[in-house]
């Protein structure tokens, strides 16, 4: 009887342990968060007096100021005009790549998917001199395309190398019932063939998407013009020489992190199940 | 005429592969192969403030590797990067994945919530994390000294001997979630019957954690550790807005100090050379970790 | 339709679209011709980002009104991201056409020496530019006797106070150095931070900020000239004794812990929140200063170790003007025209009322409608100036090797991380080394 009892209060207190460390692990993700949204709502004087506190009187003011009088507007618009292309032309391309790769013989395809793959390991800060050469020479510089090329094919090779795997999972029996069943090639894709992979595409486009709009090298040395620049940059820009204002420093980092949270946390079932069925094989 | 169309149709199956590669192999030669061997080019070459001076062989390699102790300590930064990565977000990471493996409530909570850092702009994180570590507010500080260690309590940015450790938090921060995301679904596909049977045996958890989980994860875990060396090679962003390098180059990376070569001291070819080294080791080390498992690129 | 029909139609509107598209190119190219477009980076923000912003934004359109066949095309940076871009846009011809960047002296140096500055003796002299600096200051701008810059904003340095903290704790500001040194003391024992400090991340520039300061008061202008331009060497005792004044001010803790944790504008935020009673920095923060401190703010130069000598002043003058050389002969007459305007009597209420705060021997700082800490800063700073005292800034005098060591490891020098000595062999032997690639700053003298 004791002897059970002890082993109970074992397996509860064991499980409290875990517990207690899965939350402690909540706490160290999103305690830096908490700071810079917390940040965001108080004011300079307040922030001395207790960084850790929560505002006494929130002031959402700091987020007008900094949309619209310190053009994060313009930043924001930047940002999603610079990566919402980017991920669409990235994802859609690598999927046009990564079918002949999963499914067509050709001559040099290990080659070629070779090729691909080692680009996952080329750092961005290696294009940025030659990058500024080229993109002179293309008439390029300083325009929305000049940054969307550049990041579109740093996220090929991510593309590529997951949209082939999620092609070579979808089983051949399945199309080949459809061509049994008399579809045409067009209908097989459409119909069976997009469906199957789209937790795949859906899982590359939030990938691309997610570090256009967190690139920070690639745009601050390829703009120039201030009305392009997207919010990485702008918050650059903000914390440079005025970097003084804790509150308008943490009310531009909230703006920059935000949407791609959300768009996660709206995406993440089936991003979780595509990254990680690429991940896995 | 059927046979001509039959060669036209045989030539469109023989092409098609090469057409539907066709478009991202375009981006992605002009806007990365094309650069990177550019910069191969460049680093041979003499092409300092502005001044073109022509081919110079391996000189700027051999200047580099052999005679600029400030490339190689960044380059020992880096490698600790990749350590410091492996200690704590990929060890951690597969804890809480086996943790979250079992029978636990929340699972999808948890996992979702170690994800988020990853979606941060690394220019956030890093401004987030330096706040954590202000000396005077800041609290990681604030924390020690509550706890009673207030002797512990320093400016960990500030100083040599904790720069690098410090920072290097930051960027475990976000990637933890990634660590946790791929063993998690990874160890979702082990056979739950062997755990059974381990059970059955009356093996410890731990035991079966060891014997069982880690070895059937051993394909995720060299994907992990090879991410993660290639995360940590490519490190720019943290460093440079949290520290730039300092203090006294104790967080110095390649890409920071290629950066100063670069921006500051006018040197276009020998920075070239920097980044060109970088690209040599991940390359050839990535290869090398990938080749016993090159089968999985195929098609069965 | 029949094929043939559709064919037809197509043809036509093909047709169409290129008769419509080469007019509009025409048209394009036709106007473009008419207007000379000027391409100009700048630092002064835009409006709402910074105080100058408006002030360069007014300036533009009235200078376009003044010209309406010049167009002003402005992009501006950060203070930190202009050198970044520039250094880029200048290696690969992607320049614009005129840009207001620093540093100066070396750096400008090397600018010039690869070529990229047009050359402005000539028109410094026409218009009569050379009469507003002081020598100092135009000398920063040259290479061998040529002009290749013009300065625009002038930097001191001195030491900024909270007066209010200073009333509260009855203190006054000190004449002599010990009084400077008495004064933390006192503060500190109040439980504030005497002093704000910060070092950490890519504005490493408050540590050599405040060398310079502290090197002022043990070193004559000539004698760091010597250094500059001669044969002095940087362990001369004077400079070593100004090192290690600086860092006695560290080992006594009158600055905030963890210098070199914290970053420059945090530092400031310190100062601006009252937290430290004093800063040591320059009259590049003073718009800002005067704007966000909710105190009666005030300064004074950091007094001389013996009484009766002169205190310490820190020269530098900001960022200056510069013209791309690759510049047709008409557009660069144009850059040259608004560079003029920029730097006219006219230009000049413009920069003052938004807050920014040009140079000139010609600028009374006393009639201006400016704070009195303004004009104090200034006014005081041009008199110790014309008075012989003050060195130049040891942010952007020196070439990029002896400035990268320098930046990187003075603050370890002041933490105690390396020895004074190590430091001081280390920074000869850069010199050493600068001085054999020949990238020292080397002005020559001014042209009359």
């Amino acid at each position: 009887m004791m002897r059970r009892k002890f082993s109970l209060w074992l397996k509860l207190s064991r499980k409290g342990v875990v517990y207690v460390f899965l939350l402690i692990m909540v706490g160290f993700c999103l305690f830096p968060l908490y700071i810079v949204i917390n940040t965001s709502l108080k004011d300079q004087v307040e922030i001395f007096m207790n960084f850790l506190a929560l505002p006494r009187n929130p002031r959402f003011y700091h987020y007008v100021t900094v949309w619209i009088q310190s053009h994060f507007n313009r930043f924001f618009l930047n940002s999603v005009i610079i990566s919402l292309p980017t991920a669409v032309i990235a994802t859609s391309v690598s999927l046009l790549a990564a079918y002949p790769f999963a499914n067509l013989r050709f001559k040099g395809n290990k080659a070629l998917f070779l090729v691909f793959l080692a680009g996952i390991m080329v750092s961005p800060i290696s294009l940025i001199i030659p990058s500024y050469i080229n993109l002179r020479f293309l008439r390029l510089l300083n325009s929305y395309f000049g940054v969307m090329f550049p990041l579109t094919a740093m996220g090929i090779p991510f593309g590529v190398f997951l949209l082939t795997i999620h092609c070579q999972s979808i089983p051949k029996e399945l199309m080949d019932a459809g061509r049994i069943d008399g579809c045409g090639e067009a209908a097989i894709l459409l119909n069976i063939f997009l469906p199957l992979m789209s937790p795949g595409l859906k899982a590359v486009f939030v990938v691309e998407l997610l570090w256009a709009w967190n690139s920070y090298i690639i745009p601050l040395v390829l703009l120039q013009d201030h009305n392009l620049m997207p919010l990485t940059v702008g918050l650059d820009l903000f914390s440079g020489r005025y970097g003084t204002e804790y509150p308008l420093i943490a009310t531009g980092a909230t703006i920059a992190f935000v949407p791609m949270i959300i768009l996660f946390l709206i995406t993440q079932k089936s991003f979780k199940r595509g990254i990680t069925t690429g991940a896995l094989k | 005429m059927v046979n001509m169309h039959r060669e036209k149709y045989r030539f469109m199956i023989k092409a098609l592969p090469y057409l539907m590669i066709l478009p991202a192999l375009v981006i992605y030669s002009i806007f990365l192969i094309l650069p990177v061997v550019e910069n191969f080019i460049f680093s041979l070459v003499s092409w300092e403030s502005g001044v073109y001076e022509g081919f110079i062989g391996l000189t700027n390699y051999s200047r580099m590797l052999l005679r600029d102790p400030l490339f190689i300590e960044s380059l020992v930064h880096n490698l600790m990067w990749v350590g410091l990565l492996i200690l704590f977000p990929v060890v951690i990471g597969l804890v809480i994945a086996a943790t979250l493996a079992g029978k636990i409530k929340g699972r999808l909570f948890f996992s979702t919530i170690y994800f988020i850092p990853y979606t941060i702009p690394l220019v956030v994180a890093s401004t987030a994390w330096v706040w954590m570590y202000n000396p005077l507010f800041g609290p990681v500080n604030i924390a020690l000294k509550t706890m009673g260690l207030s002797h512990l309590a320093r400016g960990w940015l500030g100083e040599s001997r904790y720069a690098l450790l410090a920072l290097s938090l930051c960027g475990s921060w976000t990637h933890l979630g990634f660590c946790v995301l791929i063993f998690l679904s990874s160890l979702q596909g082990v056979d739950p019957s062997l755990y059974e049977a381990a059970w059955l045996d009356g093996a410890s958890s731990l035991k079966s954690f060891f014997y069982i989980t880690v070895p059937s994860l051993r394909r995720t875990l060299v994907f992990i550790v090879l991410y993660s060396f290639i995360v940590s090679m490519k490190i720019f962003a943290i460093v440079w807005t949290a520290t730039s390098g300092g203090p006294s180059h104790a967080t110095e990376v390649i890409e920071t100090y290629m950066f100063w070569l670069y921006f500051r001291e006018d040197k276009l070819s020998y920075a070239s050379t920097a980044v060109s080294i970088l690209t040599i080791i991940v390359l050839v080390i990535s290869a090398i970790a990938i080749y016993p498992y090159r089968r999985t690129s195929e098609r069965g | 339709m029949n094929s043939q029909k559709k064919r037809q139609f197509g043809m036509l509107v093909m047709c169409g679209t290129a008769v419509v598209l080469s007019f509009g190119l025409l048209t394009a190219s036709v106007i473009a011709q008419e207007k000379m477009i000027l391409t100009v980076w700048d630092q002064f923000g835009i409006s709402g980002f910074s105080a100058a912003g408006p002030a360069a934004e007014k300036l533009e359109q009235e200078f376009e009104a003044k010209y309406p066949n010049i167009e002003i095309v402005r992009s501006f940076f950060s203070s930190p991201a202009i050198r970044t871009v520039l250094k880029a846009a200048l290696n690969t011809g992607e320049q614009p056409d005129f840009w207001y960047t620093w540093p100066a002296s070396a750096w400008l140096d090397a600018r010039a020496r690869a070529g990229y500055l047009a050359d402005l003796t000539e028109a410094a002299r026409e218009n009569g530019w050379l009469d507003m600096w002081p020598t100092p200051l135009t000398k920063r701008c040259m290479l061998n006797g040529r002009i290749y810059g013009m300065p625009f904003e002038e930097d001191f340095a001195g030491v900024y106070y909270n007066r209010d903290l200073f009333d509260k704790l009855g203190l006054s500001e000190p004449s002599t150095y010990d009084e400077f040194l008495d004064i933390c003391g006192k503060i500190k024992s109040a439980g504030l931070i005497p002093l704000a400090f910060g070092n950490r991340g890519l504005a490493q520039y408050h540590a050599r900020h405040q060398i310079t300061v502290f090197t002022g008061l043990t070193m004559t202008r000539g004698e760091f000239e010597e250094i500059l331009f001669g044969e002095r060497r940087w362990d001369d005792p004077k400079f070593v004794e100004g090192l290690r004044l600086f860092k006695g001010v560290a080992d006594r803790g009158f600055y905030n812990e963890g210098f070199n944790a914290v970053g420059y504008g945090e530092a400031n935020a310190l100062f601006l929140g009252g937290r430290a009673a004093m800063n040591i920095t320059g009259t590049w923060f003073i718009e800002d200063f005067v704007n966000k401190a909710e105190f009666n703010l005030d300064m004074f130069f950091l007094p001389p170790l013996r009484r009766g000598s002169l205190p310490a002043l820190f020269i530098g003058e900001g960022s200056q003007w510069e013209v791309s050389s690759r510049l047709p002969v008409a557009k660069k007459e144009a850059a040259i025209k608004y560079l003029d305007f920029l730097l006219s009597d006219e230009a000049l209420p413009t920069w003052v009322e938004y807050g920014v705060l040009p140079i000139g021997k010609k600028v009374d700082w006393a009639a201006q409608d400016v704070a009195p800490v303004v004009k104090e800063f200034f006014g005081e700073g041009k008199k110790l100036m014309n008075k012989g005292a003050g060195i130049y800034d040891m942010v952007t005098s020196f070439p990029p090797n002896f400035t990268y060591y320098m930046r990187s490891n003075l603050g370890a020098a002041l933490d105690g991380t390396i020895s004074i000595d190590k430091f001081i062999s280390e920074l000869q032997r850069e010199w050493d080394e600068a001085k054999k690639m020949g990238t020292l700053w080397s002005p020559g003298e001014v042209p009359k």
